[in-house]
């Protein structure tokens, strides 16, 4: 036993021996499978642990379900509006505050002011006289700007409020022209007897502008993919779906850990975009980023060891089958068709971890005259020792096709790398090709001045 | 060694890094114990990487106030050794019934470095290889050879008079000319 010590004090050996490092290689890969290394502990108060990165892809989880649970329960814009204001379900005390303000309106022979106080602003009635000026006497160019028309709701309230315009010429046979109009504009008209035909006319135009609005929910929100003067930013969350692999359940479902994590697929990343008219710039970050390079051998090591009677050779090569990182990727889109949107865009990532696949085929060559016996076996584990044959920055430049819709997009993006991955051997510029979608959380809009 | 506590904390911790430490300190040390048992390489490997399995496991039972550390894992690996050995089915031999000690008091392996001793091992086949290493290597008498190896004494002596018998000849090349 002194011996063996002072082997150790010396680190000498009376015979050659493997290296250190397949041993210790060997030996992880039996640590990893009987007795895997916990990431991060989270000590609780019971004493037991757990994995904090676990835990935050339950809150990722529970974050992103709550988020489309609640886009998918909350009622759109554009109906609650109409739900407010729809001219038809007016309540009984609405329909009569109107006529009184009608009445009011004939009295004073003055556009009717209580009408602002029923939610529309003064600037707006204003705006309504003038248009109604316009409509009276030659066809109103009914400009669908989205900016401006996102009142759906106001513009029912529009039509009551030119209905209930005092300085109006009573006409004989108004009430035939008034009984194609709505219901509730309608029963306004025939209170009031004070429409003229050219209004009934401009004001049956109002009210299918007025419908159209109130029936598409939201004007803003149906017309979001049409291209306008405003500047628009959106953002939200993005999955990707790689296609590189997809047959390969072990490769595309791969953890960190070299285990099977297929529900990384749901962790998201975070987009950004500004469109204005028909162009569109997007930002990307994904902490959750992982690449799937063609699985292409970078390290190869053949080595021997002679036994009694028969001499074992190895064969070993070692490939990597996952990246795993975080990227941050810019990119342009152009609208091709209505929703069709193509672009393209650069990506950087920066590759933390990644999980290589070591083969080893064994030969052996006995002594005597038989034959060779050729036997192989792979296993799969986290890369530690091999990065200096990787790049851990990679630049992609990639093509993206879009199809939008209003809450979400998907499309196909494929990309290559321009900065070598494998330094020496392996996959130097890998291509990729993937599906995402993307989930809209928010919306602003920046109006640009009206040229008219 | 050093920092054997923080290696220890570490390896009941199940880190990696601490682990490694640790293989890599012992690693030399006993590849050569497994290699006086297994004259394959691999098979060597695989035995000590499974006695070190069984260190990680039971790193918690290690008290220091009973021995070192070193001696400990060196214990778990060598009886791992001596498990696959038995499973391994040692062929059976003639035994000699002979008990006379004598005729394994003089023998020219003592007259071996250690160094010679792993070169001439790939001579005898593993059963001789392992009864040959646990006789003259880790110092046990027949009698304990026999119930390591579930064996009979008679057994024992035959592989080490085979381990004579087969060495003579190239001890003879080498260094009796």
């Amino acid at each position: 036993m002194k011996e063996q010590e002072k082997l150790i004090k010396e680190n000498e050996s009376p015979v050659p021996l493997p290296a250190s490092d397949e041993a210790w290689s060997a030996m992880r890969r039996l640590l990893d499978e009987h007795q895997p290394e916990k990431s991060i502990p989270v000590y609780t108060e019971s004493g037991s642990s757990g994995s904090a990165k676990k835990w935050l892809a339950v809150a990722i989880l529970f974050f992103i379900s709550s988020l489309v649970t609640y886009q998918l329960l909350r009622p759109a814009d554009g109906k609650r509006s109409q739900t407010n204001h729809d001219p038809s379900k007016k309540s009984g005390s609405e329909i009569k505050s109107e006529k009184h303000n009608a009445d009011f309106g004939m009295i004073n022979g003055k556009k009717d002011q209580s009408l602002s106080s029923s939610g529309v602003d003064t600037n707006e009635q204003s705006n309504l006289s003038e248009k109604e000026d316009r409509l009276g006497k030659q066809k109103v160019p009914v400009k669908t700007k989205t900016g401006s028309t996102n009142k759906g709701g106001k513009h029912g309230r529009k039509s009551i409020g030119e209905n209930t315009s005092g300085d109006k010429t009573v006409i004989p046979g108004d009430e035939t022209m008034a009984k194609v109009d709505d219901n509730s504009t309608t029963k306004v008209e025939n209170n009031t007897g004070r429409v003229t035909a050219m209004d009934n006319i401009a004001q049956k135009k109002t009210n299918e502008k007025s419908k159209d609005s109130a029936t598409a929910a939201n004007a803003s929100e149906q017309k979001i993919d049409e291209p306008v003067d405003d500047w628009r930013f959106a953002g939200g969350l993005f999955w990707t779906l790689p296609l590189n692999a997809i047959s390969d359940y072990e490769t595309w479902s791969a953890g960190p850990n070299g285990k099977p994590q297929p529900y990384r697929i749901l962790l998201p990343g975070i987009w950004l975009e500004a469109k204005h008219e028909r162009h569109l710039m997007t930002v990307e970050l994904n902490p959750f980023a992982y690449g799937i390079p063609k699985q292409k051998a970078f390290k190869y090591v053949e080595g021997s060891q002679p036994g009694a009677d028969t001499l074992l050779k190895t064969y070993t090569s070692h490939t990597m089958l996952k990246s795993f990182g975080a990227s941050l990727g810019m990119g342009y889109q152009y609208n091709i068709n209505s929703k069709l949107w193509l672009g393209g865009g650069f990506q950087a990532i920066v590759w933390t971890r990644a999980v290589e696949q070591e083969g080893i085929v064994y030969e052996k060559i006995p002594s005597n005259s038989n034959p060779s016996v050729f036997t192989a076996e792979s296993f799969t584990y986290p890369m530690k020792e091999n990065w200096e044959y990787f790049s851990k920055f990679q630049l992609n430049l990639n093509a993206d096709l879009t199809y939008r819709e209003k809450n979400w997009q998907t499309g196909i993006r494929t990309g290559i790398s321009v900065s070598p991955f494998a330094q020496k051997d392996g996959p130097a510029h890998p291509f990729s090709a993937s599906l995402f979608f993307r989930w809209r959380l928010f919306y602003l809009e920046k109006k640009v001045a009206d040229k008219e | 060694m050093q920092d054997q506590d923080q290696i220890i904390k570490d390896c009941l911790a199940n880190h990696r890094q601490g682990q490694e430490k640790l293989y890599r300190t012992v690693y030399p040390a006993l590849m050569l114990l497994c290699k006086r048992f297994f004259a394959d390489e691999h098979t060597a490997l695989e035995v000590l990487n499974d006695g070190m399995l069984k260190v990680y496991r039971q790193i918690e039972k290690y008290d220091s106030s009973k021995g070192d550390l070193f001696n400990w894992i060196y214990t778990i690996v060598r009886n791992t050794a001596l498990d696959k050995l038995k499973r391994s089915a040692l062929p059976l031999t003639s035994e000699i019934n002979d008990d006379d000690p004598g005729l394994f008091s003089v023998t020219p392996l003592n007259s071996l470095e250690e160094k010679e001793f792993y070169v001439f091992l790939d001579v005898l086949n593993p059963a001789t290889r392992a009864v040959c290493s646990l006789y003259y290597f880790e110092g046990f008498n027949i009698r304990e050879i026999g119930e390591i190896l579930n064996c009979s004494v008679g057994t024992v002596k035959w592989h080490l008079s085979e381990t004579r018998n087969k060495l003579r000849p190239v001890l003879k090349k080498y260094y009796f000319k």
